[in-house]
């Protein structure tokens, strides 16, 4: 891992530590609505200044907190045009799932590779100390996995055309 | 070829196809039928079997680049290897042959079955085995090239015989230029992946190979390309190949007539072999990611405590009990 990856994750830590500090908050304007105020964007004063961490122009991280609700979007880092399909690829494959990982969003914050929605309900549920491990865990893994895959794709193409020349020249 | 290889390599002919025919030809059955099978290249087989006369068996081959392919030696490839087989197509293909069964020996089956079923490596492959044909015996001139849409989409292939920039009356090699193409963009940054390893890929004695990107065509093809305007056939512009791979074929890869019939099964099935290969890389890919997914959610399934109620216990002193809320 790079040296300045460290300082960034655990930036992104302690920021998310602060801002999931969240309470049950149900509509003031529709009765029986209880809805994460981030998305819903009803009122102003609900909502807290989104923050951004940035260690790179591309890589980056928003964390958009609001009274009952913080949203969490990353960007991953996307070099060449391989990257780029594979963090399109892996991100899809992951939304597609958000159901069974429980905070993830169907779909990421414009401009941003993947999103996580988490409302007061997930923090009665769990542990905040290990949500923010997962997520926190996550952002190193998948980095590392799309690197891996790039490699690993490549490492597949020598070997297909070194078989293919070898039958030629065989 | 080595056990890695066999692995690696596609065949040539159509294994549905080889099943029916050799039921017919080599075993013996005699029962009607008519079965069409597609290819995975845009080749389409028919086989059929008519009641009334059970051991005549005609195969009918639609191959979507045989206008072009006929005036390149195809024709001439399908006169002369299926002779006295050749046959009226049905509409909607392209070429037939037909054999009856009981007519031919015993000991020729096996050899006509093989035949028989690499009948697209001998029609597509006709303007390779020609132009390799021509280098083994020492005759190659500078002469047309030979090109054939590859695939309806507009892709292509492109042969023609090169010289020695040396000495350039000597015309010692065979240039086979493939303009590639996919139509998905996962598929094309894959692809091109795949293609820069086989233009990096260094294997001694193997022909080298040259990797051009769309937009500066080998030198071999910059004419034509330029010229006609198009890349593709049939009036057909490709809107952008991923690039073109250019083969050059020498001498000493195809000296022996097993050679060559070899490195045109090669030559023919290149496109076929990338596209396996980009499909395999995917399926890899895939099973990875869920892999991660799995790992990701135990992961977080941690982050759910325990429920108090319905637990086992202890007491200090080493005495369970259940914890009922």
């Amino acid at each position: 891992m790079a040296a300045t990856y460290k300082p960034y994750l655990n930036c992104v830590r302690s920021t998310l530590k602060a801002a999931l500090c969240l309470r049950n908050f149900p509509s003031q304007i529709v009765e029986r609505h209880n809805k994460p105020e981030v998305e819903v964007r009803g009122s102003k004063e609900l909502l807290l200044n989104p923050i951004t961490i940035s260690r790179t122009e591309q890589e980056k991280c928003l964390i958009e907190g609001s009274v009952n609700s913080v949203r969490v979007s990353f960007a991953i880092k996307q070099a060449d045009e391989i990257e780029r399909i594979l963090t399109h690829k892996f991100t899809r494959f992951l939304m597609q799932r958000s159901e069974q990982f429980v905070i993830m969003r169907r779909k990421p914050a414009e401009g941003y590779s993947i999103s996580f929605l988490i409302t007061h309900t997930h923090l009665e549920k769990m542990w905040k100390g290990k949500l923010v491990d997962f997520i926190i865990t996550f952002m190193e893994d998948i980095n590392k996995e799309i690197s891996a895959m790039r490699i690993a794709l490549n490492s597949r193409a020598r070997i297909v055309a070194e078989e293919f020349l070898k039958d030629f020249a065989s | 070829m080595s056990s890695a290889a066999v692995n690696m390599r596609l065949d040539t002919h159509n294994m549905i196809m080889e099943e029916a025919l050799g039921a017919r030809v080599v075993e013996g059955v005699r029962e009607a039928t008519e079965l069409s099978v597609g290819d995975f290249d845009g080749c389409r087989f028919k086989l059929v079997c008519a009641p009334e006369a059970l051991s005549v068996v005609t195969m009918h081959v639609d191959l979507p680049c045989w206008r072009e392919l006929s005036s390149l030696g195809g024709q001439a490839a399908l006169d002369e290897i299926f002779a006295g087989h050749v046959a009226a197509p049905d509409p909607g293909y392209k070429v037939a042959v037909r054999v009856d069964c009981d007519a031919v020996a015993a000991a020729d089956r096996p050899a006509l079955l093989a035949k028989l079923i690499d009948i697209k490596r001998h029609l597509v492959g006709a303007p390779f085995a020609d132009a390799f044909a021509k280098l083994a015996a020492g005759t190659a001139t500078k002469g047309p090239v030979a090109a054939l849409p590859w695939r309806e989409g507009g892709e292509a292939v492109y042969v023609m015989a090169g010289n020695d920039p040396a000495k350039p009356a000597s015309y010692d090699r065979v240039a086979v230029v493939y303009a590639i193409d996919f139509p998905e963009e996962t598929d094309r940054a894959m692809g091109r992946v795949l293609l820069q390893q086989f233009a990096e890929t260094r294997v001694p004695g193997a022909p080298p190979v040259t990797f051009s990107e769309a937009k500066a065509p080998p030198l071999e093809i910059r004419d034509l390309v330029a010229t006609s305007g198009f890349l593709g056939f049939g009036g057909k512009k490709l809107p952008s190949v991923v690039g073109y791979v250019t083969l050059t074929v020498f001498k000493r890869h195809v000296d022996t007539p097993e050679k060559l019939a070899d490195r045109v099964g090669l030559c023919v099935g290149f496109r076929n072999y990338l596209h396996y290969h980009i499909k395999a890389a995917k399926t890899n890919q895939h099973m990875r990611m869920r892999r991660k997914v799995y790992s990701w959610l135990q992961i977080l399934n941690r982050a759910v405590p325990k429920p108090a109620a319905g637990r086992e216990m202890k007491t200090a002193t080493g005495r369970s009990f259940f914890r009922k809320k």
